[in-house]
């Protein structure tokens, strides 16, 4: 398993093997989510665009490049958490900052009492049944944790120190 | 010889990534945007045309296709479909009633004001988000005292597009 682990590059070398496995659970999962949220958003943007519009927080100018730049956020996060090493720790920082920007809308909607507008989370029926409440902010925070333990296990790891070797002709007398 | 480069500082390394993931994004956003056969949106777009936001601003409450339909199928609303009598010939919403923008002051005074209570929650609603007679036909019903008119934005076009059972004849 540690060897499956080093070749993926998942987790730090130094932590244990159940550790690793729980970054490793942590990046699959936040990747999932993230290409799970962007795939509705992709395939309609117009509604997409509606359902940011309806929360009544970005000016007008900013709603459809929102709605045109958020799923491709996520979706270059996913794949920079699940297939570039070098790139997950700012990838798994984008995936927190998404999540509580995310997190920050719903709260502020439901602070101003716009509570009739689905969340346009993971689908943008603008009809969906599902409207937003206290229950995505909940879930949001739990995605969010899976984020950050991603970040924590993608952290750039110190360079080991450098020991240049020393000719022995090299050596003052 | 040059000094080889030195790896920035992890904060300043965190940001240049950051924002490289976002260039990219913004990238394939264009792209994809520009190459979408249709449904393609522009970067920018004056939303202040669209009716919902005009009814929010007129303190008029908007609501959604569930609410709509669960107040049909229980028989219990009173709607107004607000396009022209051709259109609402062509199809409407089961009980919806007739009641055009361009006739709205006489259909309404002779037809239904005898009808309704100044409480009653009337919907009023048209084609869909991009017209606007059902915003000037819930104005008309607030300054004749209703105080529950209920713009339903989405109108007969998420209604039809959804399925659901719909009326033809005057």
């Amino acid at each position: 398993v540690r060897r499956v682990l080093d070749a993926l590059a998942v987790g730090p070398r130094s932590a244990s093997t159940p550790i690793r496995l729980l970054v490793l659970l942590c990046l699959a999962g936040s990747a999932a989510v993230m290409l799970r949220a962007a795939w509705p958003k992709i395939a309609d943007p117009h509604a997409f665009a509606v359902m940011v519009y309806r929360y009544q927080f970005l000016p007008e100018s900013l709603v459809n490049a929102a709605a045109l730049l958020v799923p491709w956020l996520e979706v270059v996060c996913a794949a920079a958490l699940l297939c570039l090493p070098p790139l997950r720790h700012a990838a798994a920082w984008m995936c927190g900052l998404l999540l509580l920007a995310f997190t920050a809308l719903i709260a502020s909607a439901l602070a101003r009492g716009i509570t009739d507008i689905g969340c346009g989370c993971f689908s943008v029926h603008t009809n969906a049944a599902e409207t937003i409440g206290w229950l995505n902010i909940v879930r949001n925070l739990a995605l969010l944790a899976l984020a950050a333990v991603a970040a924590w296990g993608s952290r750039p790891e110190p360079a080991a120190p450098c020991t240049r070797p020393t000719a022995p002709d090299m050596v003052p007398s | 010889m040059a000094p080889p480069p030195r790896a920035l500082p992890s904060p300043a390394r965190l940001l240049a990534q950051l924002a490289a993931l976002t260039a990219v994004s913004a990238g394939l956003a264009a792209a994809v945007n520009a190459a979408r056969p249709s449904g393609r949106i522009p970067w920018v777009e004056s939303w202040s045309n669209r009716m919902e936001i005009q009814a929010l601003s007129l303190g008029i409450r908007v609501v959604k296709l569930d609410h709509v339909r669960n107040l049909v199928e229980e028989g219990l609303a009173f709607i107004f479909d607000a396009r022209p009598p051709d259109a609402y010939a062509e199809g409407h919403l089961p009980l919806a009633l007739s009641l055009p923008i361009t006739d709205v002051e006489e259909t309404f005074a002779l037809q239904y004001a005898p009808m309704l209570i100044p409480e009653q929650e009337i919907i009023v609603y048209c084609s869909g988000q991009l017209c606007d007679e059902s915003l000037a036909v819930s104005r008309f019903l607030m300054a004749q005292g209703f105080t529950n008119v209920v713009l339903f934005a989405d109108g007969f076009d998420a209604w039809a597009g959804a399925g659901l059972p719909t009326e033809e004849g005057l």
